[in-house]
């Protein structure tokens, strides 16, 4: 986090092409997600509740509690490393902009909901993938912006 | 350092607990809680229709925890480092002692796989120790940014 120390960005293009490198991958990692989960979970809280509960009708099997914990602790860790270092960037490029404080904190809430609503959906009441489903598309559109943003103040 | 960062690593510390209770649910899941159950997961139990786990499958599991929770540490401890307890001696034990545990934590199984089941109460060990150091430092980074309001931060 190297960037965090550099007093001007804006001027030190070195240091700006490097970020815009990192702020393209993380924003590319962001658009594939919405496709890995479609073709994965699913991203309707009808095909999301159809991958964690099965459906004997449709003969397809519940997803089993081991591979749900796994899917859910590899999630976290993606997520959080995500917007840990999007958030540093984005605070860095940005801070002179009124309401980044707001995006900031509606983003990582968000995506703390999400989480926990994944495994509250699982072990508690199936009612929670609406919840999954909207701070998931949430938290994903609030990144993306967060990256555009950072992205284009660093181009300017 | 920027007043912002203080709200994402206070957002950190909450991700960091979510990551730890999935582990925490992930090992009482699939393994449990006494040096018995811990023998069983690794070696196979009979009665219970488990199989032993090889080599390689161990190392599917372990391979990507060996970068992943090293760099969840460093991110960790890093953090830990623009506090008042950067000077502090507890800080660098605290160092030596999360990253001598995350070692015992991942490799143990490979000794417990060569019979060697005493280790199975050392896996057992270490990953309480870890949880109680990663804790630890969560209550450091908290008490930093909320309680002391610390300046340097």
């Amino acid at each position: 986090m190297r960037f965090t120390l550099v007093k001007n960005l804006k001027k030190d293009r070195q240091m700006s092409t490097i970020l815009i490198g990192l702020l393209s991958a993380i924003l590319l990692y962001l658009l594939v997600d919405f496709f890995v989960k479609y073709f994965t979970i699913g991203l309707t809280p009808d095909a999301l509740k159809l991958s964690l509960f099965g459906n004997e009708e449709e003969f397809v099997d519940p997803m089993g509690i081991s591979s749900f914990l796994e899917f859910w602790h590899t999630e976290i860790f993606f997520i959080m490393m995500i917007l840990l270092t999007l958030s540093a960037i984005y605070i860095r490029s940005v801070s002179q902009v009124k309401h980044y404080k707001f995006t900031l904190n509606l983003v990582m809430s968000s995506a703390i909901v999400s989480l926990v609503s994944l495994p509250l959906a699982y072990y508690v009441s199936e009612s929670f993938v609406y919840l999954y489903v909207f701070t998931y598309f949430l938290w994903h559109l609030g990144a993306i912006k967060m990256s555009l943003r950072s992205l284009l103040e660093l181009y300017a | 350092m920027h007043n912002s960062y203080k709200v994402s690593i206070i957002y950190f510390v909450f991700f960091s607990i979510l990551l730890l209770v999935s582990a925490f649910m992930i090992f009482a899941t699939k393994i449990g809680f006494s040096p018995a159950d811990i023998s069983s997961y690794y070696l196979g139990n009979e009665e219970k229709f488990m199989q032993a786990k090889s080599f390689s499958g161990l190392l599917k599991v372990i391979y990507p925890h060996i970068f992943a929770m090293a760099l969840f540490t460093m991110v960790l401890l890093h953090f830990v480092y623009f506090t008042n307890y950067k000077k502090s001696k507890i800080f660098q034990y605290l160092i030596i002692s999360t990253y001598l545990t995350i070692l015992l934590e991942i490799f143990s199984p490979f000794a417990i796989l060569q019979g060697a089941t005493l280790f199975a109460i050392i896996k057992l060990i270490s990953m309480l120790c870890m949880f109680i150091l990663f804790f630890y430092i969560f209550w450091l980074l908290l008490k930093s940014i909320l309680i002391q309001k610390n300046q340097n931060f």
